[in-house]
């Protein structure tokens, strides 16, 4: 019991210590223990026997150092991969979130107006998709936007009365999509 | 009169804030302790170390700016090696950096040595050396940062062990060894 007890001071003491007295007494004495003393300090000596990495390691690893220095200074390492993808989605995100931003809370309230007129959507579908006559040239996204907001206002507020002209005007737009159905059919009235 | 040396931390701090010449000087004080102990550790081909050691060095960098002084740069260092290592053990069990029979049997014994045994020139070097290398895994690597000058706190640290498990560790390779060196001690 005293032995494995003077053995732990021996191995936990720090390299090149010199031990107590009573554990250098026991030492002296006791053959087993002395030889775990001559092990650890053959283990302790062996620091000095250091293999050690080669030039060309020793170069590779200060190129690292610099290559990641020069990363940080240019704003860090070039993009590659999923990061690139990343990146990419994220400003495309900005992007749209950006004009949808613009064209919901931004534009002047008369421009929407021209603008939704300009489309011609049918009043009982705002959806500027199933609008069937949408021109080539018009941008899909302020359509989307229009549409959102068109659909927010109708839930939240009542559809405005249209004006007498505007009431004769969709009255005249629909006799003439009633001719233009009879003409494709063959029959004309 | 002499200049009062750089700290680990100034020279860390002077790195990361652009001087890539205080780096080269924080490299030469760990370059051979890290070298060292992998070597020993791995106990494989010079190839597996010097790669393990880049790896170390690379995981360091990329922590470098994270750094805090709150613990020696060596036992931190050498933390991030012990890592780095494992990651290979791990690899090698999955059979990834296990050499082939076909390679192993064209490289010749000699390049298979460490450069540790290359360098143990008596017997006793040899036999301790043949020693460490049959200690299990843990033992082994307390026995190693040991040598390095690690106390055994920041060897616990370093493993992720309660102190007593790692001071168990090293009574039990200091005997085992001693019973291995048998004829010399």
């Amino acid at each position: 019991m005293e032995c494995e007890k003077i053995q732990r001071q021996i191995v936990e003491s720090a390299p090149g210590a010199e031990l107590p007295a009573p554990v250098r007494e026991h030492v002296a004495r006791c053959v087993v223990c002395r030889g775990v003393q001559k092990t650890q300090e053959a283990l302790m000596k062996t620091m000095s026997m250091q293999a050690e990495p080669s030039a060309a390691l020793d170069d590779v690893v200060r190129g690292l150092a610099r290559s990641r220095l020069a990363g940080v200074r240019t704003g860090g390492a070039p993009l590659s991969g999923w990061r690139l993808w990343v990146r990419f989605a994220a400003a495309a995100a900005v992007a749209v979130a950006g004009i949808l931003a613009f064209t919901l809370f931004l534009r002047p309230a008369g421009e929407k107006d021209v603008t939704l007129a300009g489309v011609q959507a049918p009043a009982a579908s705002r959806s500027g998709f199933a609008a069937g006559a949408m021109p080539w040239d018009y941008d899909v996204t302020r359509s989307l936007a229009e549409t959102l907001l068109m659909d927010a206002l109708s839930e939240k507020t009542e559809a405005p009365r249209p004006s007498p002209l505007e009431e004769s005007l969709m009255d005249a737009e629909v006799s003439l999509v009633v001719v233009e159905t009879d003409e494709d059919n063959g029959s004309t009235n | 009169m002499s200049e009062r040396p750089e700290t680990d931390h100034e020279l860390i701090a002077a790195y990361v804030g652009g001087d890539a010449a205080a780096f080269d000087r924080l490299y030469a004080r760990y370059r051979l302790p890290l070298y060292g102990y992998l070597n020993r550790l791995v106990h494989g081909d010079a190839a597996t170390v010097d790669d393990l050691f880049q790896q170390t060095w690379s995981r360091i960098l990329d922590a470098l700016p994270r750094y805090r002084d709150e613990q020696r740069f060596l036992s931190w260092s050498f933390r991030i090696a012990h890592n780095a290592a494992m990651d290979h053990y791990r690899g090698a069990a999955k059979g990834v950096v296990e050499l082939s029979d076909e390679v192993a049997a064209v490289v010749p014994d000699e390049q298979m040595r460490t450069a540790w045994e290359q360098l143990a020139g008596d017997e006793l070097r040899e036999a301790l050396a043949e020693g460490i290398s049959r200690l299990a895994a843990e033992q082994r690597e307390v026995v190693l940062l040991r040598q390095q000058g690690l106390s055994f706190q920041e060897i616990a640290d370093v493993q992720r062990s309660p102190l007593n498990t790692v001071l168990g560790r090293m009574y039990y390779a200091v005997r085992h060894l001693r019973r291995h060196l048998a004829a010399w001690c």
